[in-house]
């Protein structure tokens, strides 16, 4: 971490705005992916990403070590996506109640559904069959290019161990979207 | 659970990793067990869905700001519950999406520079009959307003006090549709929910939606003179289809 941005996250850290803003934009889409790794199938990304950025306001100020920024963020995000299975079943009461449809084809929802690729869909739901220790690290060098060292050190394991999770994962996802495409 | 020798070449492979002793060992494999070169395009394949499953959703979250925080000092910031508890700012996101998509604001914004331009917002309330308190039936309690005049004498200007909110949304609906101006109810769209503290229920945000006809001679849209004065533009036909909109 060089000292412009160990400055960066100590004025986050006593509450400066611009410097709060600045961080979270470095570190929104990292955060996203870290969600996207353990987040219940079918949870609202940006939801759940609003949560974080919540808790990044209250709570920063708790963080001692600069370079501690990344792991305590990511325990905020994979608390977040947790305690969001709770939250997903009081949303599926009160749209009962109300007697909408989430499913209705001609809901917004459905809209947002409809939008995305059939294939980046397929990848989504093959990676939510992975478990999530394969999940992260694919995400992280997928979908972030970090390298394995960097992985491990986010992970807090060797970096042997993410080589082995990556090319493990890599395969069941393959298998998982094939079958997919080829249920026989 | 560790990775097996085909497992980790083709991973390397993928990562742009792969030494040429990697190479020559993948190809030795695969003489032997070609299916090496079908697992190396599956693993290809699934990595770019992947990467783009990853820019479809990582790049529509560039909505999802920080939310705002009182002054803290040194310490714990206090996030503002008027404007930023998640779930308040989760349904600014919301927000955000709807009003974003299917060319909503654009139908919005032909509307409103209709209505500017046709004079309709000026005229007193319930100028339409299909809206005229009279029609509310005996229960309705009407007061002319001294100020705008009634629009006509069996339609007072402003309708005070004993028309609930229902009702006015059942004589909406009724005669929205007897005259053919009401086309449709879409589904409720719900925004946001939010347990309510202190009790079991819960607060509902939500959207209705109605599809309404109307005949016009002209269509305007805002437009914007050189001195960034607003100006009604009239809209050609083709173009008003071009947009999907109205």
């Amino acid at each position: 971490m060089t000292d412009a941005t160990a400055d960066l996250v100590h004025r986050a850290c006593t509450g400066d705005r611009s410097a709060q803003q600045a961080l979270w934009e470095e570190h929104r889409r990292w955060v996203a992916t870290i969600l996207l790794a353990h987040r219940p199938a079918g949870a609202d990304l940006d939801d759940l990403l609003q949560d974080v950025a919540v808790v990044f306001v209250e709570r920063l100020g708790e963080l001692r070590d600069a370079t501690r920024l990344r792991p305590w963020l990511r325990t905020v995000a994979i608390n977040t996506a947790r305690t969001s299975v709770r939250r997903s079943k009081v949303q599926t009461r009160a749209i009962t109640g109300l007697d909408v449809d989430p499913t209705d084809p001609q809901s917004e929802r459905a809209d947002d559904a409809r939008a995305a690729t059939e294939e980046a869909q397929a990848a989504l739901a093959a990676l939510d069959e992975l478990p999530p220790d394969f999940r992260e690290p694919i995400l992280l060098r997928s979908m972030q290019g970090m390298s394995q060292q960097r992985i491990a050190r986010v992970l807090g394991v060797p970096e042997t161990t993410v080589e082995n999770r990556l090319a493990r994962g890599r395969k069941l996802l393959a298998r998982v979207l094939a079958r997919k495409e080829c249920p026989k | 659970m560790n990775a097996s020798r085909d497992e980790l070449l083709i991973s390397r492979v993928l990562d742009a990793d792969a030494a040429a002793s990697d190479w020559s060992e993948l190809e030795r494999m695969a003489e032997q067990d070609p299916t090496v070169w079908r697992d190396l395009g599956d693993s290809f394949r699934a990595e770019i869905a992947v990467r783009n499953a990853g820019e479809e959703l990582l790049g529509s979250i560039r909505a999802v700001e920080l939310p705002a925080a009182h002054a803290s000092g040194y310490g714990n910031a206090q996030v503002s519950h008027a404007a930023t508890r998640p779930q308040q700012a989760t349904r600014s996101s919301h927000r955000g999406r709807i009003i974003g998509g299917a060319g909503w604001l654009a139908a919005l914004v032909l509307l409103c520079a209709w209505l500017h331009a046709s004079g309709a917002t000026q005229t007193p309330k319930f100028e339409d009959d299909s809206l005229a308190p009279r029609r509310l039936g005996g229960e309705l309690a009407v007061a002319g307003d001294a100020a705008n005049g009634p629009a006509n004498s069996a339609a007072p200007a402003v309708a005070v006090g004993v028309i609930t909110f229902d009702d006015a949304l059942s004589h909406y609906r009724t005669s929205g549709r007897e005259e053919g101006r009401l086309v449709n109810e879409l589904p409720m769209m719900v925004v946001d929910t939010q347990p309510q503290a202190g009790s079991d229920q819960l607060e509902v945000l939500y959207l209705r939606r109605f599809l309404e006809r109307t005949t016009v001679d002209q269509v305007y849209e805002l437009g914007t003179r050189d001195d960034g004065t607003a100006v009604a533009v009239p809209v050609q036909y083709t173009k008003l289809t071009d947009r999907g909109s109205l």
